[in-house]
């Protein structure tokens, strides 16, 4: 299942961002070896400071963490915006209510879930369509983020359509490309269809039964 | 609904409002068929508490108790509101403790609704603000409402933020328009669609829209078509000429 995780929701998955920062740094540090700080185990940065929302790839006990990303509003600060508005500004200055900044995605090679569920398909692909899901239910449009070029490949598969506005290589060992994905109910259906997955994956983390305190009302 | 019938709403529901934040609160309450409306900043940062900046329809009675009782602190909304990125429906919050039900409880003495959604906003200062509006409507037909509205109501939230930040003296650092937002704009002002637009710099209609809309926001509009004057006034896209060209591939 695919849960999002918010400041409020922080001390309830520890244990799931704890894997999470782990995992970025044998990621985007060992293996692509771009510039991120890392501090021991983890990489983490000043953004995941700022309450940013967790988008995670998790077993139906929400006990391992296989994938993840993180969202921001592009009308707060962004990474994006802070790193690459002289290279890339087209990218990295888009700000508006309905463009979001994904950073940090990022799946699990050593817990990726290849046997536990959806066989076939794999965890990225998942992902990116949690994201999408989310991102209509939210009021989100477009998305922009950082990633290794050579994903490109994997998200059209997914049945993503992503733009590529700029590539730089001067991040650390491998290049980083800034894109946008349009979020929609036409892109929804596309990876659906391309992925065969007809359900809802993504839930809200925290959302309860109705406020029995207002419903009485 | 289209990009061009969203940026339509808005312009209504700005049309004429005050420019002063007191009196536009109570303005957009009754456009927006709403029984109550808060907005409320963070003067600083990210702590509601401390300092805030608040504009409200709520009852004089209510924002008095509300202060003499210092539920700053115990209402749920603020605590997870400040702390929230995606907007969230009052029913997600749930009372945590003994002194948040008699909040809850105190609160639907006093008429301030019996329903409720908040909008999170948060600007390039890191600031954040709450936009929340309340209602007696049943518990379904409002979670209708709100999924009906939610676009709606996140622009006016940023609108009513940039005004509130205006009324600070801080404005919300709006970063500046990229090349390519100049450029869609210049095309804009010469009377293009987006359709078109995409098609004479070779970027999908949907990516024309966004860098429309990032134009939009960043110009601190209502409307695409204020964005263009506003850019063409500020000399911005004035005397640019852009040849028609072709996208690099990557």
């Amino acid at each position: 299942m695919i849960i999002s995780i918010e400041g409020r929701d922080y001390q309830n998955n520890k244990h799931l961002l704890d894997q999470m920062h782990q995992t970025r740094k044998r990621v985007f540090h060992e293996q692509l070896g771009w510039d991120v700080p890392v501090q021991g185990d983890w990489e983490r940065d000043e953004y995941d400071d700022d309450d940013p929302l967790y988008l995670v790839l998790t077993d139906a006990e929400q006990q391992t963490h296989f994938a993840s990303l993180r969202l921001m509003q592009t009308t707060g600060p962004t990474l994006l915006h802070d790193v690459f508005a002289d290279t890339m500004p087209n990218a990295a200055l888009l700000s508006a209510p309905q463009i979001w900044e994904c950073t940090r995605f990022c799946v699990d090679e050593i817990n990726e879930p290849k046997r536990t569920f959806h066989t076939d398909i794999c965890a990225s692909s998942l992902l990116l369509l949690g994201l999408c899901e989310l991102g209509l239910q939210n009021g989100i449009e477009m998305i922009v983020a950082n990633f290794d070029p050579v994903m490109k490949r994997i998200y059209n598969k997914a049945g993503c359509e992503v733009e590529v506005h700029g590539v730089s290589n001067n991040y650390g060992r491998r290049p980083v490309a800034c894109g946008t994905f349009e979020v929609s109910t036409r892109i929804l259906r596309q990876m659906r269809e391309k992925l065969n997955i007809s359900h809802s994956i993504y839930e809200k983390s925290g959302t309860s039964a109705p406020n029995p305190a207002l419903k009485a009302a | 609904m289209s990009a061009e019938m969203f940026d339509h709403q808005l312009t209504a529901l700005f049309e004429g409002v005050s420019d002063d934040l007191e009196t536009a609160i109570f303005e957009l309450r009754d456009r927006l068929g709403v029984k109550h409306l808060v907005y409320h900043a963070a003067r600083f940062g990210a702590k509601p508490v401390e300092d805030p900046f608040v504009r409200l329809t709520y009852p004089a009675e209510w924002v008095h108790r509300y202060l003499t009782r210092n539920y700053l602190r115990v209402d749920p909304v603020i605590r997870e509101g400040f702390q929230r990125s995606l907007p969230f429906n009052w029913a997600e919050v749930g009372p945590a403790n003994q002194a948040e039900v008699e909040f809850f409880k105190d609160a639907l003495t006093y008429d301030i609704g019996s329903v409720g959604f908040s909008i999170p906003l948060r600007d390039k200062f890191g600031r954040r603000a709450l936009l929340s509006l309340a209602s007696d409507m049943d518990h379904y037909g409002w979670a209708e409402i709100c999924q009906k509205n939610r676009r709606l109501w996140i622009d006016a939230g940023n609108i009513l933020h940039q005004m509130a930040a205006e009324e600070m003296a801080t404005g919300t650092a709006l970063p500046p328009l990229s090349p390519r937002e100049r450029e869609v704009l210049y095309w804009c002002a010469q009377g293009k669609t987006a359709a078109e637009i995409g098609l004479i710099l070779n970027l999908a209609t949907y990516t024309v829209s966004t860098y429309l809309r990032s134009a939009r926001y960043k110009t601190n509009s209502v409307s695409i078509t204020q964005a263009v004057y506003k850019a063409q006034n500020e000399g911005i896209i004035e005397g640019q000429y852009y040849p028609e060209k072709k996208n690099i591939p990557i």
